[in-house]
């Protein structure tokens, strides 16, 4: 079973996709903290959004894949934001704040689907980020693809013996599904660390 | 000549279980390749675990494991561990850098690599196991066979002087599978391997210990063991098809 649920278009050969990492994770921050940094217009907001657009085209990525990540990112940005509603000129400043941090997120959503996950973390780590938290990062993404496939395998076993589908019915079924994965997972944590010893972690 | 591994009295029981290990002892001389078979449960994952010093040597331990004369305790765990590879038997657990040349270079780099020599290393390793050009693969997009060829170039990579390997062939198609013995059978550093695939022990390893229930029921050429239908019955095994004088109809199996 092969799953692209997470990285399906960063491995593609497009203009930017060839920048290196390390280039475009620089930009991607310098356009961040402009975005962050700058008064408020909404000229510049437009202009963003272009290049923004511009960019995500050439990456050939198709539209509706990165509008779905944005939108599942959304709920954060609008949770945070929707805070200024209950200052004074809430509504503006809400537009501004909304505005700003999508084209943040935007701006990473790109990163992050233009690049592979693999090469983020080099750059990272010549950044000086603390090697633990790489290592927490690196096992993260790894595992994240076996976890799916494993959660995938218990739903199809459990499908496959399940005759009646009623709500409440597949409610229970479901929290032993998820409390099955937690099990699953904190044994798989116990072999990984000693496959990890075994070539001389420390 | 000292033994590559001494196994002398061990005894072992998991926290809050069951005798996993009773008395096993026995002796793997340097270059000898050994296959370890039982039952499911028979204790062959766990000596393995023990020949790596992967089970700490607290109260649950009885025993002593002696690796090229030396015995194993906290305080040579580096050594074994250098001196020993273990390939385990779930790829997936094996396998958890985010790309291919990241994994294999893992075991080298804890073990002080230079990082100039960790590429040209990483890529021999790879043409030992016939995957040149997987450097920068991720694990999750490999075939079964691939994975397991990976784990396998990882643990050689850290040029171990006995390799440990718990059911090479679990899981893998008979392509995969024939490859994966060809690959064990050309090397040439002592190999312990545990298995309950008969004909494959019986092709790669000259002798073969009988675990069941913790203990070592027997030990001796792998032929002469393996071709004992009584032996191989009592403890839940099947003479190799390639062995079997009297061939037992399937359902008196049942």
């Amino acid at each position: 079973m092969h799953t692209h649920f997470l990285d399906t278009y960063s491995h593609l050969d497009s203009p930017i996709h060839r920048v290196g990492a390390a280039t475009k994770t620089i930009l991607s921050i310098a356009v961040i903290v402009t975005l962050v940094v700058s008064p408020p217009s909404w000229i510049g907001y437009a202009a963003a959004g272009i290049g923004l657009l511009i960019l995500a085209t050439a990456s050939q990525i198709p539209a509706m894949f990165l509008l779905k990540r944005l939108i599942m990112l959304e709920p954060f940005v609008l949770g945070a934001a929707s805070l200024a509603l209950f200052q004074p000129h809430g509504v503006p400043r809400f537009a501004q704040i909304a505005t700003r941090s999508t084209l943040c997120l935007f701006t990473l959503v790109i990163l992050a689907n233009t690049t592979p996950f693999s090469e983020l973390l080099h750059v990272l780590r010549r950044a000086r980020m603390p090697a633990l938290m790489i290592t927490t990062l690196a096992l993260m993404y790894r595992y994240l693809f076996v976890l799916k496939e494993e959660s995938a395998r218990m739903r199809n076993a459990r499908a496959s013996r399940t005759f009646t589908t009623t709500n409440r019915h597949a409610w229970r079924s479901m929290t032993t599904v998820i409390a099955q994965l937690f099990i699953r997972a904190a044994g798989r944590a116990d072999r990984v660390y000693a496959a990890m010893c075994a070539r001389g972690w420390k | 000549m000292t033994p590559a591994v001494n196994v002398n009295e061990l005894h072992y029981h998991y926290p809050n279980g069951p005798a996993a290990l009773r008395r096993v002892s026995f002796t793997v001389q340097a270059g000898e390749c050994v296959g370890l078979v039982g039952p499911n449960g028979a204790g062959k994952s766990t000596v393995l675990a023990h020949l790596n010093g992967l089970l700490p040597d607290n109260a649950n331990a009885k025993g002593q494991v002696m690796i090229d004369g030396e015995m194993i305790c906290k305080k040579n765990l580096d050594l074994i561990r250098k001196k020993v590879g273990l390939v385990f038997q779930e790829p997936d657990d094996q396998l958890f850098c985010p790309t291919v040349f990241e994994d294999i270079a893992f075991g080298p780099r804890q073990f002080g690599l230079p990082v100039d020599r960790l590429e040209n290393l990483v890529r021999e390793s790879l043409a030992r196991v016939g995957l040149d050009g997987f450097e920068s693969r991720a694990p999750h997009h490999l075939s079964g066979g691939e994975k397991r060829r990976v784990c396998l170039a990882g643990v050689l990579a850290c040029e171990p002087d006995i390799l440990l390997l718990d059911e090479p062939t679990s899981n893998l198609d008979p392509r995969g599978r024939r490859q994966l013995i060809e690959l064990l059978a050309g090397l040439t550093i002592t190999r312990i391997i545990a298995s309950h695939d008969l004909e494959m022990i019986l092709q790669l390893c000259s002798r073969a210990i009988v675990f069941d229930g913790g203990r070592v029921i027997a030990q001796g050429p792998t032929r002469d063991l393996l071709a004992d239908a009584d032996l191989m019955r009592a403890h839940g095994l099947e003479c190799p098809a390639s062995l079997a004088r009297d061939p037992v109809a399937p359902e008196a199996l049942l």
